[in-house]
């Protein structure tokens, strides 16, 4: 655990660096920093125990404001509390694909990214061994210079009846704990709130995260970035006794997609792409029924499916990333098939669209929701219809659900890229025009991918920090 | 109208006047009644075999207690669930490993007793 400060306290300094925001991207950038800087990490929520958390369910869920005018229901999902988001995902951990990175060039959908796979790949490596990430079986696909840090979880039935038949089936990489200093995952499938703490989080990693001159002060949200002369030069903060100033030499913003762009909105950065194209992956539930599929995996959600990912069907819509769950589990009353059933999730990416954006709306904000973009929809009706063809014989569908709300996964709302013009934040995630201002997390992600982005925002932050001299 | 407004005022007259040996009496019948509920929606599924096992009794009466306070539950449905998740069924199904019973998975109260994860899979599950 970092010392700990009062606004007061942190008031009578200058910071080499204040990052706001304790999650993934934050402590990823702190990270990658040279060592002997001054750095405040300021929270807006309060440092709740893991104890405390299961005690009690409450992870301080914020109320988004959102005018939804999409059609569906929709949500998103923000946790302000010490670690964030890290106290409430589900620790899956993939990389992004290769093709994700350069979905211009090869598709002439979005953008390309300003880095590729390569560039970003020690950094994968260094992220997946800092949370002692198990995997395996997917380097034809997602090369990697290294093995995982521990093996992959013990397959389901489901899973080794889907590799036998091809190998785009393989393990989730994942965060939940197979080796290490964590508890043993367990499957016990409600990973948001892990019971036995067996999942990567930032409030389980203190130790690790450890920064000489790193100092936190929770429960004080920044409210802008104080930008003077072209450069910033600290935060103004609000807790429950007011406002104030805190002054640094730069400042990282490390909270996520939305209220990063708040943050930089409120900081009068006046970018026309600021805020716009708020984005999140698109997501469904299948039921497979079929002989040979069952449980007694190693842990939730045990494995990835890749058939119906990347190729030339991402000119015209998205593809779809296949996730297998061992737990929470779905079963069938029919005498002797009681585990033949496979409850899988597919999930397809999302395009930016100009009429998704985050606004001021007076002190506050407001979502302005016109709904996925229609290269989500269609790539997942395209992968309800093609997961059949790529099945093992015997295997049929069952049902499947309505859509879920939301993947947890917002990104998108100021992008990067080399040019100001287009873009809000630079290669190295500093906010164009701006000296000294980083914005951090999926907000940069000029697409959306198919997988998870955990992994690969934090990559981005930790690359970010070993750019600061 | 009056005749059952008063059989239904003095009925709960009495719940409330109830003694703790009645109303010990009132929960015992009502943990029977559950059992035997879930015991008939379970072989349903499963063979006389395995309704007759020692630890599928205990297992039901276990279940009952666990339900009965727990409006927000169908609790043969529940039982379904509960008896794959919190028993050694399938392996003694497959393979004629012992039917076991040990505490109720709840992934809560009690997470790593999911019968359905790698920690209680069948003899031989995942041996390469």
């Amino acid at each position: 655990m970092f010392p700990t400060l009062t606004r007061t306290e942190a008031q009578a300094r200058h910071w080499d660096i204040i990052i706001a925001g304790s999650s993934f991207s934050a402590m990823f950038f702190l990270q990658g920093l040279p060592k002997g800087l001054s750095v405040l990490v300021i929270e807006k929520g309060r440092h709740m125990t893991h104890a405390e958390q299961i005690a009690s369910g409450f992870r301080n869920l914020e109320a988004v404001p959102m005018n939804n005018r999409s059609g569906h229901d929709k949500e998103w999902v923000f946790h302000s509390l010490l670690g964030g988001n890290s106290n409430c995902w589900w620790a899956c951990t993939p990389r992004f694909h290769p093709s994700d990175f350069r979905m211009q060039s090869l598709y002439g959908v979005g953008e390309d990214w300003p880095l590729n796979y390569d560039d970003l790949a020690p950094f994968y490596q260094e992220v997946e061994e800092a949370m002692d990430v198990n995997g395996g079986g997917s380097d034809h696909v997602l090369p990697r210079d290294k093995p995982f840090p521990y093996p992959a979880h013990l397959p389901t039935r489901s899973d080794k009846v889907l590799r036998a038949h091809s190998d785009l089936w393989w393990a989730q990489p994942t965060a939940r704990a197979n080796g290490g200093p964590r508890a043993q995952c367990c499957a016990n499938g409600v990973c948001d709130e892990c019971p036995i703490d067996s999942k990567y989080s930032v409030l389980n990693s203190f130790d690790r995260l450890a920064y000489d001159g790193a100092y936190l002060l929770t429960e004080t949200e920044v409210r802008a970035a104080r930008i003077e002369g072209g450069r910033a030069t600290g935060v103004l903060v609000r807790d429950a006794d007011g406002e104030g100033e805190i002054s640094g030499s730069a400042v990282a913003l490390g909270t996520n997609a939305l209220f990063n762009a708040v943050i930089l909105l409120r900081s009068g950065v006046d970018h026309p792409k600021l805020g716009v194209g708020i984005n999140e992956q698109v997501a469904q539930n299948v039921l497979i029924d079929g002989p040979g599929l069952g449980y007694f995996g190693g842990t939730s959600v045990t494995g990835h499916g890749y058939a119906l990912y990347d190729g030339p069907h991402r000119a015209n819509h998205s593809g779809v990333l296949m996730e297998t769950y061992n737990a929470p589990m779905e079963l069938r009353p029919d005498p002797g098939k009681w585990t033949e059933r496979l409850r899988m999730k597919i999930i397809a990416e999302d395009l930016p669209r100009d009429d998704n954006r985050v606004v001021l709306d007076g002190d506050d904000y407001v979502i302005e929701w016109a709904g996925h973009d229609a290269y989500a929809w269609d790539g997942l009706a395209w992968g309800l219809e093609r997961m059949q063809s790529i099945l093992p014989d015997g295997l049929d569908f069952w049902g499947w659900t309505e859509p879920v709300k939301t993947e947890k996964h917002a990104m998108g709302t100021h992008r990067f890229g080399s040019d100001p013009a287009r873009h809000v934040v630079d290669p190295d995630l500093r906010v164009h025009g701006v000296d000294g201002l980083f914005a951090l997390g999926s907000g940069v992600f000029p697409t959306s991918s198919l997988a998870n982005p955990t992994l690969t925002l934090s990559a981005l932050a930790l690359r970010a920090g070993r750019k600061v001299s | 109208m009056k005749r059952r407004a008063f059989i239904a005022t003095s009925s709960a007259a009495a719940l409330v006047a109830a003694t703790p040996a009645q109303a010990q009496l009132f929960r015992g019948r009502k943990l029977a009644a559950l059992v035997e509920r879930c015991r008939a929606h379970l072989a349903r599924s499963f063979p006389a075999s395995v309704m007759a096992q020692p630890a599928t009794e205990t297992f039901l009466a276990a279940y009952a207690e666990h339900a009965l306070d727990r409006p927000d539950l169908f609790p043969e449905d529940g039982a379904f669930f509960h008896f794959l998740t919190s028993t050694t069924v399938i392996a003694h199904v497959e393979t004629g490993e012992d039917l076991s019973f040990d505490v109720i998975f709840d992934p809560h109260d009690a997470p790593c007793s999911n019968h359905l994860g790698a920690l209680y899979a069948p003899v031989g599950e995942h041996d390469a």
